[in-house]
């Protein structure tokens, strides 16, 4: 049981890490980084076998 | 105007269509000084089909702009920008990216400005996605 909520404490950090790319279904108020095209081609790819949208945003 | 387009699509997609077979990426980036990563606007798109990505060299929202071959006239801004922003693509299930994506299926800005039309092509995409599934 311990084990089990070690491993969900780990996940959370590690879904709240800096660098990181929040996955579709875990939480949407988390935030990552996106460094390159390739990086989100590859997450665009992930999503095939869905529709996708993708929006360009600016906080303001 | 952008985040404006964001609440407008968790309210009036995705809340509206909460089993709705979509995937959103949000891909949020400085447009003006004031713009910040700590300013991201974290309660106007809540669905966990958005996924969220701070995209501080605005490598995307450039690479489009060239890639759709756009120079951006900002009308708040009231310049030129080498971005596309405030915008939505929409793609279908098959789309690869290989060395760029399929063409969008469709694609508009601003978000609010091309709202109707975003509206109708995802419902048609939807309704397409529905008729292909197993048991349809």
């Amino acid at each position: 049981m311990n084990q089990m909520r070690w491993f969900v404490v780990l996940l959370v950090l590690l879904g709240a890490g800096p660098g990181l790319v929040a996955e579709p279904g875990s939480s949407s108020r988390v935030i990552g980084d996106l460094k390159d095209v390739p990086q989100f081609a590859e997450l665009f790819n992930r999503g095939a076998g869905h529709p996708r949208l993708v929006l360009l945003l600016s906080p303001t | 105007m952008c985040v404006a387009g964001a609440r407008w699509v968790q309210k009036e997609i995705l809340e509206k269509q909460p089993d709705a077979d979509v995937r959103v990426y949000a891909v949020w980036f400085s447009m003006i000084e004031s713009d910040s990563r700590p300013g991201w606007p974290r309660d106007a798109l809540t669905d966990p089909r958005v996924t969220h990505l701070w995209d501080e060299e605005r490598v995307l929202g450039r690479w489009y702009a060239q890639d759709l071959k756009l120079k951006m006239w900002s009308r708040s801004l009231k310049t030129w920008t080498d971005a596309l922003w405030d915008a939505y693509l929409l793609y279908g299930s098959e789309a690869r990216w290989t060395s760029g994506p399929q063409p969008p299926m469709s694609w508009g800005t601003t978000i609010m400005e091309s709202r109707d039309e975003l509206r109708a092509k995802l419902h048609s995409l939807l309704r397409e996605a529905t008729k292909k599934a197993p048991g349809h």
